[in-house]
C-alpha cells in the first residue's frame, strides 16, 4: 500500500503541480503585478517589523538584521502556512474524496506543492534584494543550504499533514491551530536573537519548527552549516514522512466517513 | 458520375453507420457495381437496410438523421443554414435522406452559406475517416476470425453487438489526427481480445463483504470534550463512553463475481446500498470485514464535482483531467477542442468555473468525464446531464460512452435505463443481495409485493 502510494504520487506528479500552479496563479489574478506581489508583501513586512522592532531592540546594525529578519520570516510564513492551511484540507476537498477514487495523498501533494511555489516565489524577490545589502549570500545559498533547505521542504509536507489527520478526526483541532502558531511565533527567535532569550534560550531547542527554521537561515546569513544537526534532522523528517504517510493510508479506509 | 469504389462505399458506411464497412458488405456492393448499379443507388439501398432504418433513425425526426449525418461525417451537427435547407428539401421537394447524404458528399457548391474555414476542417475529418476506414476493412479482412468478430450480433432482428458498437465508438472519436496502422492493429487487438475475454475473465470478485459507515457523535470528534471527560472521570464523575459511535451497516454479507463484460443494473429503494455499492467497488470505500478483488480499473461517475476548484478556469478543469489521465499534454489541444464544442461553452471556458450557471457546470463535468471510453463504469443515475437544450446530445453520447464500456454497473430507478444497458440486475435490500440474476427477473422480483411490503411499507 505505501509503495502504491509512492508510485501513484510519482505517476500523478504534472497533474498535482499543474493545479497547484493554477491555484498560485488564480490568486494573483487580480493583482497586476501577479505572483511578485508575495514577494512585495514580504518586502513591505520586513521593512516595517525591521523598522519597528530595529529599535524596540536598539539595533546597532539594522543591515544584518534586516537579513536576519528577512529570511526568518519567509521561512516562517510558509512553515506557518503550511500548518495553518492543513486542518480544512480534506473539507475542503470533501466532495471529490467521497465521489472519486483518487487517493488522497494527491490532496496533500497538491497542497504541499503550492506551499512550495508560493515560497519559491517570496524567497525568490527578498533573495535578491537583499544581494544589494550582502552579496556573499548567493555563494552561501549554493553551498550551504542544500540539506536545510531539504529539511524544510520534507517538514512542510509531514507535519501539516499529521495535523491535518488529527483535525479530521478532532473537529476542534482547527480552533487550536492558529493560537499554536502564535504562541510559537512569539517564542522563537525570529523579530529578535535567539540570545535575547537569555536563561530562556533553552526552550528554542524543545521548539521543533525552530530548529527546521534556524538551520536554515544560518546556512544563508552566516554561510555554515552543522552537519550532525541537519542529518540528525534530515533522518528525523525521513522518519516523520515515513510514519505519516502510512498513518494516511491508514486513516484512508475512514476518511470519506468523516468528512 | 462518381465511380464505386471501396473508399466512395466507406463514405456511406460512416455516414450512416458511424462504422466502416465490413469486408463483405464492401466486396458485395464492389461486385455489385459490375452491373452499372451507382453510388446514389447503393445509398439508397444502404438508408433502407435495417441496421439504419430499425436502429439509428427509428422514430426519429428529420433534423435528428440530419445531424447524425453531420456528426458521423464530419464529427459535428449540421449548420443553422444547413440544417434549414436540407429540412426545407426534406419538406417542399421530397427529399429522401440519401438524397441529403448525396449531395452533402458530392455536391461541390453547397447552395447554402458556408463557413469555409469549417468547410476544409469537414473535408480533412471525411478524408481521416475514410482512410482509417480502408485500413481498417483492410486489416479485418486479413483474418477470417477478425471478419467474425468484426459482424453483428444479430441480422434478423438487427442487433448491432459489441464489436460494431466498439468500432463506431472509436471512429466517432477520430478527427485531425491521422491513425497510424499500428494504432488500428492495438484496436482490433482490443477487440479481439474483448469477444475473447467477455464472461469469462473475472472483473470483480467479493466474499463474505461487509461494510460499516460510522456515524461519530460530537463528543467523540471533539478533543476537549474527551480530555474533559477523562478529567471529569479522574475527579470521580461517572460517564457512559461506550457509545460514542453509531455504525450503519451499509452492506451486509455480499458475496459475488462480477464477469469481464456483464452489463449490471443495480436495484433497489433509497437507501438500499446502490451507492455504497458503487463506491465500494470504484475504492471510495473499503470494506470493514470480507475481500473484495477488483482486477479492471473502475471509473465511477457519481457526482458532478471538478478536480480543480471553482476559483480556476474550465481550462484548468480540463487540463488537470487531461493530465491525471494521461500524465503528459499531448493531444490536450484537440481534447479541449473537443470539450468546448461538444459543452457549447466557447469562450467561456476560460472563465473561473465558479462565474457559471449550474447547467454550464454540469456541461463541462459531463464532456471532461465523458470524454474517451473505460473498461469499466460505475455510474449513479443522479449524475444528470445538464439543462434541457443538452439533453438531447448528453443522452446521445452517455449511450455510446456505456455502450463502449466492457463492464457497466448502473445504479438507477429508471426500468427504461436499465433495459437499455443492462442484462443482469442486482436487487439491494437493507445493505443485503435480495436477488441477483437476469435483468427481467431481478425487475420483476423488485415489483413484488413483498418487496414492497418489506422495504417500502415497513
Amino acid at each position: 500500500m505505501l509503495l502504491d502510494n509512492f508510485k501513484f504520487a510519482f505517476k500523478s506528479r504534472k497533474a498535482w503541480w499543474y493545479t497547484a500552479t493554477s491555484r498560485s496563479r488564480a490568486r494573483f489574478a487580480r493583482t497586476t503585478l501577479g505572483s511578485f506581489w508575495l514577494g512585495f508583501s514580504n518586502l513591505l513586512s520586513i521593512g516595517t517589523l525591521g523598522i519597528v522592532y530595529g529599535t524596540v531592540f536598539s539595533v546597532e546594525d539594522f543591515k544584518s538584521y534586516f537579513i536576519y529578519l528577512g529570511f526568518g520570516l519567509v521561512i516562517w510564513n510558509t512553515i506557518s502556512s503550511s500548518i495553518s492551511n492543513s486542518p480544512n484540507l480534506f473539507a475542503y476537498n470533501s466532495s471529490n474524496i467521497k465521489n472519486m477514487n483518487l487517493k488522497p495523498i494527491f490532496y496533500t501533494l497538491e497542497e504541499w506543492s503550492f506551499q512550495i511555489q508560493t515560497f519559491i516565489q517570496s524567497f525568490i524577490l527578498v533573495f535578491f534584494v537583499f544581494l544589494f545589502l550582502k552579496f556573499s549570500l548567493i555563494s552561501n545559498l549554493l553551498v550551504y543550504a542544500w540539506i536545510p533547505f531539504l529539511n524544510l521542504f520534507i517538514f512542510i509536507y509531514w507535519f501539516p499533514l499529521i495535523i491535518c489527520l488529527i483535525s479530521v478526526r478532532f473537529t476542534d483541532i482547527a480552533q487550536f491551530v492558529p493560537i499554536a502558531l502564535q504562541l510559537v511565533f512569539l517564542t522563537s527567535p525570529i523579530l529578535y536573537r535567539k540570545d535575547s532569550l537569555g536563561s530562556l534560550e533553552w526552550i528554542t531547542n524543545f521548539n521543533f519548527i525552530y530548529q527546521i527554521l534556524d538551520p536554515l537561515r544560518i546556512s544563508i546569513v552566516n554561510g555554515s552549516i552543522n552537519y550532525q544537526n541537519s542529518f540528525v534532522l534530515l533522518m528525523i523528517n525521513f522518519i516523520g514522512l515515513f510514519f505519516t504517510i502510512r498513518l494516511l493510508d491508514f486513516e484512508s479506509k475512514r476518511l470519506p466517513f468523516l468528512l | 458520375m462518381i465511380n464505386v469504389n471501396s473508399s466512395e462505399l466507406q463514405k456511406l458506411y460512416i455516414a450512416y453507420f458511424g462504422r466502416p464497412g465490413d469486408p463483405s458488405g464492401i466486396n458485395y456492393w464492389l461486385s455489385r457495381s459490375q452491373e452499372s448499379i451507382t453510388i446514389r443507388e447503393i445509398s439508397n439501398e444502404l438508408s433502407r437496410q435495417d441496421e439504419y432504418k430499425n436502429c439509428i433513425a427509428q422514430d426519429k425526426l428529420i433534423d435528428f438523421k440530419i445531424n447524425k449525418l453531420y456528426l458521423n461525417l464530419f464529427n459535428r451537427k449540421a449548420d443553422f443554414d444547413g440544417l434549414n435547407y436540407w429540412i426545407e428539401m426534406f419538406n417542399s421537394r421530397g427529399y429522401q435522406i440519401a438524397d441529403i447524404l448525396y449531395n452533402l458528399i458530392y455536391s461541390s457548391k453547397k447552395p447554402y452559406s458556408v463557413d469555409y474555414e469549417q468547410e476544409k476542417n469537414d473535408i480533412h475529418i471525411l478524408q481521416n475517416k475514410v482512410f482509417t476506414a480502408q485500413l481498417f476493412t483492410e486489416q479485418i479482412s486479413k483474418s477470417i476470425t477478425l471478419v467474425n468478430i468484426y459482424k453483428p450480433e444479430s441480422i434478423s432482428p438487427w442487433i448491432s453487438g459489441n464489436s460494431f458498437k466498439k468500432v463506431t465508438n472509436f471512429f466517432n472519436h477520430i478527427a485531425h489526427e491521422k491513425i497510424s496502422t499500428d494504432k488500428i492493429n492495438d484496436f482490433i487487438t482490443s477487440l479481439t481480445d474483448a469477444s475473447i475475454n467477455v464472461l469469462t475473465e473475472p472483473a470483480i470478485e467479493i466474499k463474505d463483504l461487509s461494510l460499516a459507515i460510522p456515524i461519530y457523535n460530537s463528543e467523540c470528534r471533539s478533543l476537549t470534550k474527551k480530555f474533559a471527560n477523562k478529567v471529569m472521570n479522574m475527579t470521580g464523575g461517572a460517564l457512559d463512553q461506550s457509545k460514542n459511535r453509531t455504525n450503519i451497516i451499509a452492506l451486509n454479507n455480499i458475496s459475488l463475481a462480477i464477469m469481464k463484460g456483464e452489463r449490471v443494473g443495480l436495484i433497489g429503494h433509497n437507501g438500499s446500498g446502490k451507492s455504497s455499492f458503487l463506491r465500494l467497488i470504484s475504492g471510495i470505500y473499503l470494506p470493514t470485514t470480507g475481500n473484495i478483488n477488483v482486477l479492471v480499473d473502475v471509473y465511477p461517475m457519481l457526482q458532478k464535482t471538478f478536480l480543480t476548484s471553482s476559483e480556476l478556469s474550465g481550462i484548468d478543469a480540463c487540463k488537470a483531467h487531461y493530465l491525471l489521465k494521461n500524465h503528459c499534454l499531448l493531444g490536450f489541444e484537440s481534447f479541449l477542442n473537443e470539450i468546448i464544442e461538444f459543452s457549447g461553452l466557447g469562450s467561456y471556458i476560460s472563465l473561473p468555473i465558479k462565474t457559471y450557471s449550474e447547467g454550464m457546470s454540469a456541461r463541462l463535468v459531463f464532456s471532461i468525464l465523458t470524454s474517451s471510453p473505460h473498461d469499466c463504469l460505475a455510474i449513479d443515475e443522479g449524475f444528470g446531464t445538464g439543462d434541457a437544450d443538452f439533453c438531447d446530445r448528453a443522452e446521445e453520447r452517455m449511450k455510446q460512452f456505456m455502450e463502449s464500456a466492457a463492464t457497466l454497473f448502473l445504479a438507477s430507478h429508471s426500468e427504461e435505463l436499465l433495459k437499455q444497458f443492462c442484462n443482469r440486475g442486482i436487487v439491494f435490500s437493507h445493505g443485503s443481495i435480495a436477488y441477483d440474476g437476469p435483468l427481467d427477473a431481478a425487475l420483476n422480483y423488485y415489483h413484488t409485493h413483498d418487496y414492497y411490503r418489506k422495504n417500502v411499507i415497513g
